[in-house]
């Protein structure tokens, strides 16, 4: 991702495209780098073998149409046979931080706290105005 | 909640979270709550669009739909008693934001933080330069140097600039995210971690198995799931330890010196700091591009 060249799309594809399309959110649980003689070994086939991992959790897909009562996209956690649907991805497809909003309901459970949150609650919205950078990923 | 004295960071956090306390808000009466978070978002996307520092007609006339579209939703605050009219000074200014952009230029040289900055460089910058003794004439004279540098700076600049001829003026060019690179500490936070602490302690039973399906996808480019799933399933794994680190950093690409750190990911399991201090457990959550498979890096932003 060093240099990445500027996107240009017409307009009006622009305005009718999902701002979210080609993105996945996911929660990083580990960031971790392999053993130097290992990464060769295993990537054999690869001149640059990736370097820099992360064990990810996935929400599910962003959907197409946000939620057309409040217009605002919301994800949930994503789990296939009980577990949290989990991957290992490359570092560098990690575009930025995303803020997430708790589905609070009518009323919030106690035991939730910014600490706990992340785990507890099940859905999310997807905040796009947590600061400007993260606006102009959005719109 | 009458809020008085807010300065310019406190509202920029109040705007980050303010969707959050809305979103899901239920009032008395059966009134459609969507008109509150519709109006809200709408002013928040004006609020948003306004500070960009480049601006495309597309975005203009978004900056003028979402003020139309506060317009449009605003009379639940009436119909909630909360506001009587809004005959509000500042909401009025909302009006000619896009026309004095349009004729003066984005509003990124616009903001009530510059006096608060000039503080910095006049008076506290300046302070410090002094040995704190009969500072105010030692001020003005280093305020003075300042100035003869600066201006002796520009002059130079200016003769190279006619020997050169060579025309500095940078292109803005279109509204886009800035790149950004990734950014990882040269020292891992924890140089050794087994997988067994990464399956106990950090709770992640298919860590080893993703970790083989990862290596099989990358391989093998092209095998669909299940294949994948089979072939991560045979994958030796040539070591038995990771290094791990805490932090993932972005800076705005080309320039890392002058931006900074613009974004940061924070992922560790609780632990202490150097005063023995409890720092919570925290695992942030990211956009990515893609699978995360490494398909193509360049993604549109």
């Amino acid at each position: 991702m060093d240099k990445v060249s500027p996107y240009f799309i017409h307009t009006e594809i622009w305005i009718q495209t999902n701002p979210f399309s080609g993105y996945r959110i996911a929660q990083v649980r580990v960031v971790f780098e392999s053993p130097n003689q290992a990464i060769s070994e295993v990537f054999r086939s690869l001149d640059m073998p990736p370097k820099y991992l992360a064990y990810v959790e996935w929400f599910t897909p962003i959907p197409a149409t946000p939620d057309p009562k409040h217009g605002i996209y919301r994800v949930s956690r994503l789990t296939e046979n009980g577990h949290r649907s989990a991957s290992i991805i490359q570092v560098e497809s990690i575009v930025r931080s995303v803020h997430l909003i708790p589905q609070f309901g009518p009323v919030m459970p106690w035991e939730w706290n910014s600490f706990t949150v992340l785990e507890l609650c099940n859905t999310f919205y997807i905040n796009p105005f947590s600061n400007v950078q993260s606006y102009l990923t959005f719109v | 909640m009458i809020l008085s004295c807010v300065t310019g960071q406190e509202h920029k956090r109040i705007c980050g979270f303010l969707l959050g306390l809305i979103v899901d808000l239920l009032v008395p009466g059966g009134l459609d709550l969507s008109c509150v978070v519709k109006a809200a978002c709408a002013l928040l996307d004006l609020l948003f669009l306004a500070q960009f520092q480049c601006h495309t007609s597309d975005t203009l006339s978004r900056l003028e739909g979402s003020l139309a579209a506060f317009h449009q939703n605003k009379a639940v605050f009436v119909d909630l008693g909360i506001q009587e009219d809004f005959n509000i000074p500042k909401l009025h200014g909302l009006v000619h934001y896009a026309l004095s952009i349009r004729l003066f230029g984005t509003t990124d040289n616009y903001n009530t933080e510059q006096s608060e900055r000039l503080h910095i460089n006049l008076a506290k910058n300046t302070y410090h330069a002094t040995n704190r003794k009969d500072e105010y004439s030692q001020m003005t004279m280093w305020l003075e140097r300042c100035k003869k540098i600066q201006q002796h700076n520009a002059s130079i600049d200016w003769r190279q600039s006619h020997w050169q001829n060579i025309q500095t003026q940078t292109l803005i060019g279109p509204l886009h995210v800035h790149a950004q690179s990734i950014k990882i500490a040269q020292k891992p936070s924890s140089k050794a971690v087994p997988f067994t602490v990464i399956f106990w302690k950090y709770g992640m039973p298919l860590f080893q198995d993703a970790l083989g399906n990862f290596i099989a996808g990358v391989n093998n480019p092209g095998l669909r799931t299940h294949a994948l799933h089979l072939c991560g399933g045979n994958t030796l794994l040539p070591f038995r330890t990771v290094r791990i680190y805490h932090n993932i950093k972005f800076t705005a690409a080309n320039d890392a010196q002058v931006s900074g750190i613009i974004d940061a990911v924070h992922v560790w399991l609780e632990q202490k700091d150097k005063r023995g201090r409890i720092i919570p457990v925290r695992f942030d959550t990211v956009l990515i591009w893609g699978s995360g498979q490494g398909e193509s890096l360049l993604h549109p932003h």
